[in-house]
């Protein structure tokens, strides 16, 4: 019978225009701004100049053209049946040929960027454990090649593990990937709402800051902004708002509108991002479909899980909305990659997750907690910087010491004392007979859940001074990325040796 | 399978006790390779500041250098020399454990069913003083994966084909 694949093919047709496009994309973001400059800088419209460069701009698109159709038909793909593996040629200039074994691959999934939208073409990415550079994208296939191609790599992938670990064998018998729905999840636009109002608002304020930091300093590459222009504005608004209450008004003003425009800038972005979340437990995966510009199709096996994070904050809690980000096998420089959020998700569901990624059941186990001595080395690194702050200021303005002083003092024990304690007293570490689990965070609360056989290795660490203490700092490695704990008493000796035991006797297949 | 686990001290005591493996220590001429390297930055850098004072006449300049450089080598070789006496791995028979660092004492354990790969290798200073280094890779990422120097080239072969071994015996059962 003929396979399909097995032979080396093209992508879609219409990959050249996605390739061409893509390309003149890179060429203008590159030029463009040169172009701009120009034709700001008193460009005059000569008519011999402008045929040159009307001609010059189409030299290069036909030899962008050409490139882009060497690139398309030097992009050639395969599944070698005989080798096991999927084989890639590609390279224009340079010949690359990529041979990925099924063994190796993690993950078939779909992404499409507008473009790929606009031109109707899907990207199938083939994931390994490995770092970014050994990532396999397949940029323009039709939607049918697309799915095809995923359900076959799967299969075959999904036949190659089972060969090799022998277990099980009910596996190939029973009915193949799409199998029924055993639930889903759907974010609706009302709950994206009230996660983009209860989310991180300092990362919208940070995105104003680079967004208005980056405005001005091109304006001031074009010297729309002099230097003493900006002084007169300063001196101005110092000079106009003399009184120290219309300041202080003034600036609490502008936190405010910051701080509002921060908080439309996170739901705008988790609007984008999470727009029309779908979550689906089938009966060996769970299927991730989300996003508004690029639409991200994910498949998640619970084998590949190596950490689970839950985060929320108090509103959120109140709104019983919950975040899941699901770190799997990669890397460690290429974490955020692997790393999936699902956000949104009611406390059952984050359980039904849970149920359905872990192969044992939560139970309690012995809580440790951090020793005292942590407390004391946060409220002290903590005290450097107002420290720093004081010092700075008495050269500065020697005068208003007691005034800065009291301002510090007030800063460092009001904020600073009570936040480092509630964010000492909520750091823990509870190893239970088959996970270890970390809770930490005033704000946002992460719990962060292992599963013990999990484990790649253990290391256990104390600087000289912790010797008397008898206080060691625990780090377990797994390969989504690693979680450590400090500062905490020997007693957790006997349960790394535990940990240990329960890897060693382990013999399922942690990936 | 299914390990029934209970929470009782007694079981947990009857595991064994990474903390109480003897390390074996690694070979001292690590350290001869070390302090010759930097035996020969200290070198390279006293004929630097030798030139240097041909071209400037700044005022203790040459000597304050001088000192500075001396004293960072001083406390550089003498961190070496301690670092040495704690270096040590440890084989069990399901796992390498390797401990390092003076200031920081560190212990990493690896489950031999873990190892997703391993390797020798030897720098030319290595090959030099005749050491070679055990290099164990996990899926954890380089915060789980060790470098043991100092071992005999036929040691670091053995102890690698001993780690191998292991690791296909995991797979087999």
């Amino acid at each position: 019978m003929h396979k399909p694949f097995s032979q080396p093919q093209t992508q879609s047709q219409l990959g050249i225009l996605f390739i061409f496009l893509a390309q003149s994309v890179k060429f203008i973001r590159i030029f463009g701004a040169a172009a701009v400059y120009f034709i700001l800088k008193g460009f005059r419209a000569d008519a011999q100049l402008m045929t040159i460069s009307i001609s010059v701009t189409l030299v290069l698109l036909l030899i962008l053209l050409g490139y882009s159709f060497v690139s398309f038909k030097r992009f050639l793909f395969h599944i070698d049946y005989e080798n096991n593996e999927f084989v890639l040629q590609k390279g224009v200039f340079n010949r690359e040929l990529i041979t990925l074994p099924f063994a190796k691959i993690q993950q078939v999934y779909f992404k499409r960027s507008l473009l790929q939208r606009l031109i109707g073409v899907y990207s199938v990415i083939l994931d390994t454990a490995g770092s970014s550079t050994q990532e396999i994208n397949i940029k323009a296939l039709s939607e049918t090649e697309a799915k095809d191609l995923q359900r076959i790599l799967m299969e075959v992938v999904t036949a190659e593990k089972t060969e090799s670990t022998q277990e099980n064998t009910d596996f190939v018998s029973e009915k193949p990937l799409e199998t029924e729905t055993v639930w889903t999840h759907k974010l609706s636009v009302l709950a994206l709402l009230k996660l983009g109002l209860t989310s991180n608002y300092f990362r919208g304020v940070w995105l104003i800051l680079i967004f208005v930091g980056s405005i001005y300093q091109q304006l001031g590459d074009f010297q729309i902004v002099q230097e003493d222009q900006y002084r007169e504005g300063l001196q101005g608004y110092f000079e106009a708002y003399s009184k120290p209450v219309e300041l202080l008004a003034l600036t609490a003003l502008v936190f405010i509108g910051v701080f509002i425009l921060g908080i439309l800038i996170s739901s705008i972005e988790i609007f984008i991002k999470y727009f029309d979340l779908t979550l689906k437990q089938t009966r060996d995966s769970l299927e991730l479909e989300m996003g508004l510009k690029t639409n991200t199709k994910i498949s998640l096996k619970p084998r590949r899980v190596q950490l689970m994070r839950v985060v929320t904050n108090p509103i959120q809690k109140r709104l019983n909305l919950n975040e899941a980000q699901i770190a799997i096998a990669s890397s460690q420089d290429n974490l955020q990659k692997t790393k999936i959020s699902i956000p949104g998700m009611e406390r059952m569901q984050v359980e039904r997750v849970k149920k359905f990624l872990f192969s044992h059941r939560m139970r309690p186990g012995r809580i440790f907690k951090p020793a005292y001595i942590l407390y004391l080395r946060l409220i002290i690194t903590a005290g450097i910087p107002l420290l720093l702050t004081a010092i700075v200021g008495s050269f500065l303005v020697p005068n208003y010491m007691i005034e800065i002083g009291l301002v510090l003092l007030v800063i460092y024990a009001g904020l600073v004392l009570p936040y480092q304690f509630f964010w000492y007293r909520a750091l823990s570490l509870e190893i239970t007979p088959e996970f270890v689990i970390k809770r930490k965070g005033v704000w946002s609360q992460k719990t962060e859940i292992i599963e013990l056989f999990k484990l790649q290795a253990v290391t256990v660490s104390q600087p000289f001074w912790y010797k008397k203490r008898g206080l060691y700092n625990y780090t377990f490695h797994t390969a989504g990325g690693d979680l450590s704990f400090p500062v905490t008493t020997s007693k957790m000796q006997r349960y790394i040796n535990y940990a240990l035991y329960r890897v060693e006797i382990d013999t399922n297949a942690w990936m | 399978m299914n390990v029934t686990f209970t929470n009782t001290p007694v079981d947990l005591d009857s595991l064994p006790d990474y903390q109480e493996i003897t390390y074996t220590k690694v070979s001292v001429k690590r350290l001869y390779k070390v302090l010759c390297i930097q035996g020969v930055i200290f070198i390279l850098l006293a004929i630097g500041l030798l030139m240097l004072r041909e071209v400037t006449d700044v005022p203790y300049l040459i000597p304050g250098l001088g000192a500075g450089i001396l004293l960072i080598f001083l406390l550089l070789f003498s961190y070496q020399y301690k670092l040495q006496k704690t270096l040590g791995y440890a084989l069990r028979e399901r796992d390498i454990a390797y401990r390092r660092g003076f200031i920081f004492e560190k212990t990493t354990v690896i489950p031999f069913n873990r190892i997703q790969h391993i390797s020798t290798s030897a720098g030319m200073f290595d090959r030099m003083f005749g050491i070679s280094n055990l290099n164990i890779f996990t899926a954890g990422g380089s915060g789980s994966d060790i470098d043991i120097p100092g071992l005999t080239p036929q040691l670091a072969a053995r102890l690698k084909d001993r780690v191998a071994n292991h690791i296909i015996e995991e797979e087999d059962a």
